[in-house]
């Protein structure tokens, strides 16, 4: 497919176009993806509710029945559970890293192996988030190795 | 639980070959004329199968943590050698505890020491390729 970057004045709107012969699977699910990157969760953090941006968050966590959004220096409450949050960013960078954790792909800084076949992601903060043996096949996968 | 009962299935058979490579090695240096017959594989299958039971305390609902992960590994190598002294004693693997349980002890230690090492090998290789698939993600920025 060919990949064409035309950079605008400041005061154009900046626009994504796919010209394609069909809308198949992969079109959508490039489509779903720019999307999604553009879109916004409402998360409330202390009593103000803010609208974070999917690109930003680094991964989503439960924690006694609670979800909350992690972002570069900040956590975010949300009222949306582990499967709803999977379900709303699939076919983008999250993939499920641990039982309470879906972590952004795009926020990983580098892994190193951790005990017991699993790994340890060291995000761009400096933040560090286990990824668990049996969801190892979903990273390699959200990183494009598969 | 599924990938539980997964990974039991196959430490099972990593189990049975280590067992019958541990059985080879231990013939050649000490009883080298020793014939073995049916029996001995089929015993050697229980011996796997209870050799795999001590897994099942990695069995947790929640995530574990480091320390978690790390006691039970601890666990686990402690329940093993347990369950298959107990085992090989039963099954006629060895007779004299103190100087043969003692070798028997060390087989099933050094074939644990063996897995956990290609366990590790294999974990290296994989997080390099990782990191060089994010190296490069994060240097190209419309990757």
């Amino acid at each position: 497919m060919k990949i064409t970057i035309e950079e605008i004045g400041v005061t154009q709107e900046e626009e994504i176009i796919i010209r394609c012969r069909e809308v198949n699977q992969e079109i959508l699910d490039l489509y779903n993806k720019i999307r999604r990157h553009q879109s916004y969760i409402s998360a409330s953090c202390g009593k103000e509710i803010y609208r974070v941006a999917f690109r930003d968050i680094f991964y989503f966590e439960t924690v006694d029945s609670k979800s909350f959004l992690y972002g570069n220096d900040r956590v975010y409450e949300t009222k949306l559970k582990l499967y709803e949050f999977e379900e709303i960013c699939g076919g983008t960078a999250f993939f499920r890293a641990s039982k309470s954790v879906i972590l952004n792909a795009d926020k990983i800084q580098y892994v190193k192996p951790a005990l017991s076949g699993r790994f340890e992601a060291t995000l761009k903060n400096g933040e560090k988030v286990v990824v668990s043996r049996q969801y190892v096949q979903d990273l390699k996968r959200a990183l494009g190795m598969l | 639980m599924k990938l539980l009962l997964r990974m039991m299935i196959r430490h099972f058979f990593i189990i049975y070959t280590g067992s019958i490579m541990g059985t080879v090695v231990y013939c050649l240096i000490f009883c080298r004329d020793e014939m073995y017959g049916i029996d001995y594989f089929i015993k050697m299958f229980f011996f796997s199968v209870l050799g795999d039971l001590p897994l099942l305390v990695f069995y947790s609902k929640e995530d574990l943590t480091g320390k978690q992960m790390a006691g039970r590994c601890g666990l686990h190598f402690c329940l093993l050698e347990t369950v298959l002294l107990l085992a090989g004693r039963y099954l006629g693997l060895y007779h004299e505890f103190l100087w043969e349980g003692v070798i028997f002890f060390l087989i099933v230690a050094l074939v644990y020491l063996i897995v956990v090492f290609f366990g590790v090998v294999m974990d290296m290789v994989t997080a390099d390729q990782m990191n060089e698939v994010i190296r490069k993600k994060n240097e190209g920025r419309f990757r």
